[in-house]
């Protein structure tokens, strides 16, 4: 047991753990309606479209939410302004302008001039996770967990019948917005420990899973959370015994579970 | 129940200066099913759409009692989202419970005894996706009975349906109309408008409203599907083509 067991008497660990868990709350559900609303590519869009807002947040010492969203309204204008152009679809549009944002950003975070920690908004820090950091963190997940569960009901509505929803209460357009912008908060709350390129794997790979684990909504969402709690609690023991870069080590179990659950015959994966 | 649709001078689409539907003037009583006769492109979605209050340039008159409850077309629901028959029944609920509230006890009794009615009762925890289409059908109907709606809107529920789906869902109108709910039923099928209480044609503008022996005439049903192949079987009975290209 000592395997298991002695990597968290370290404070930093212990750390590392509370945000893995933290993030679990926000990243295991939202994955889950992501798929469901086929929003896998947004996602991926959005959170490397917003990396310039952020890393122009952290210089300017503003906070990195505004920056996120800067970044965000960046990338919607030039994917508007390239699908203008009638020989253009808006997939090239997106294709454009995330790769040159995220280009922009991982150019700004990775220059020799910008401070060490900026490089942590790409690949994240987990083992470097402070008490403020954890406290972020901790808001902007349980404030992402409160609107998902606010929204329940709508979410499944539109997501299962968009054209029925409205007579039965729920707003679809609004929804998918907000659902946007909750994958914006995420990415805020998330980007310190996970960073934005890896981000991406914690929020899409057990909910994948879980969808092909589980038969119904509630089960697939409680599901989703386990599961990005266990490649957490994984990913820092490997991390910790092979000496590797903790947050990779996430990533790299959270894709290994969604693997495995898609080798079992489950339900159709969405 | 009480109430009815009332429909006066409606007309509407989706954008400014073309309306989809035009001149449209009905009353439909309580405990009275409506079919809803037009080709593709006809009006009928649109009507529905305008009773929903989700059409984005109306002009006209609609009373309606209360929010009407809708079922589509069962194509348009996805089948591989993670719900079951119960979960989908459930949803007729959603409306009146807040989100910080679970379901009430007395609608997830009632989503279960709308199964039964609508003949699902052995099928409650099975996926959605797993049913056959007339079985999702009929999901989509007792979703729309716990809604307790007083107006009833069904898109083609007996479309491409099997035969006890069609059965079935033929006995809930039966009960719909005697618990004086008014019911409006768009379908290809004209025959089977003919033994409901009244027909609606539309083809753009409306073309008649009334009982069925006197709006199923041979000149009205041309009038309504214009280009679309009517078939009279021996002047009696008129078979239109819909739009999945067979006769009904």
């Amino acid at each position: 047991m000592g395997w298991l067991l002695d990597p968290f008497a370290s404070p930093i660990v212990q750390r590392a753990l509370a945000e893995v868990l933290i993030l679990s709350l926000a990243c295991g559900p939202l994955g889950v309606w992501v798929l469901l609303y086929r929003d896998a590519y947004a996602a991926e869009s959005i959170s490397h479209g917003m990396l310039p807002g952020l890393v122009v947040a952290a210089l300017a010492g503003i906070p990195l939410l505004l920056g996120a969203v800067a970044g965000v309204l960046l990338a919607a204008a030039g994917v508007a302004l390239v699908a203008r152009n009638e020989r253009l679809s808006a997939d090239i549009g997106v294709a454009i302008c995330v790769s040159t944002l995220f280009g922009l950003g991982g150019m700004l975070a990775l220059s020799p001039a910008s401070p060490p920690r900026l490089q942590e908004l790409l690949f994240g820090d987990l083992l470097g996770v402070s008490g403020g950091d954890l406290a972020v963190a901790g808001a902007l997940a349980g404030g992402v967990t409160i609107a998902l569960a606010a929204g329940h009901r709508s979410l499944a509505l539109a997501g299962f019948d968009r054209g029925s929803a409205p007579s039965l209460g729920a707003r679809p357009l609004r929804w998918e917005l907000a659902l946007l912008v909750i994958l914006a908060v995420t990415t805020v709350a998330a980007v310190q420990g996970m960073g934005n390129l890896l981000l991406v794997a914690l929020v899409l790979a057990p909910a994948a899973a879980a969808l092909n684990l589980a038969g119904r909504l509630t089960a697939v969402l409680v599901l989703s959370v386990g599961l990005t709690a266990l490649a957490g609690i994984a990913g820092l023991l490997l991390s910790f015994h092979l000496e590797i870069a903790a947050g990779a080590s996430v990533a790299l179990c959270a894709v290994g579970l969604a693997g495995l659950a898609l080798l079992i015959p489950g339900r159709a994966v969405v | 129940m009480n109430g009815g649709v009332t429909v006066r001078g409606l007309c509407g689409g989706y954008g400014t200066g073309r309306d989809a539907v035009r001149d449209v003037d009905f009353v439909a009583e309580p405990g009275q099913i409506v079919g809803v006769l037009g080709p593709n492109g006809g009006g009928k979605t649109t009507l529905f759409r305008a009773l929903l209050g989700e059409l984005p340039t109306r002009r006209g008159e609609v009373v309606l009692p209360g929010p009407p409850a809708y079922v589509p077309q069962t194509e348009r629901a996805r089948l591989d989202f993670p719900v079951s028959a119960f979960d989908v029944a459930l949803m007729g609920a959603y409306r009146r419970t807040p989100w910080f509230r679970r379901v009430a006890r007395r609608d997830r009794y009632n989503a279960r005894a709308a199964l039964e009615r609508v003949g699902l009762g052995d099928r409650v925890g099975v996926a959605f996706g797993a049913l056959s289409g007339g079985q999702r059908q009929r999901v989509l109907i007792a979703r729309a009975l716990l809604q307790e709606a007083a107006v009833l809107l069904l898109d083609e529920p007996l479309s491409g349906v099997d035969g006890v789906s069609a059965a079935r869902i033929e006995a809930v109108f039966a009960d719909l109309r005697a618990e004086g709910r008014t019911v409006l039923v768009t379908t290809h099928d004209v025959r089977q408008a003919g033994e409901w209480d009244r027909v609606l044609c539309l083809n753009g503008r409306q073309i008649e409203y009334g009982r069925p022996a006197a709006v199923l005439s041979p000149e009205t049903l041309r009038e309504t599907y214009g280009a679309e192949l009517i078939v009279l079987e021996g002047g009696s009975r008129a078979v239109g083509i819909g739009h999945h290209g067979h006769a009904h």
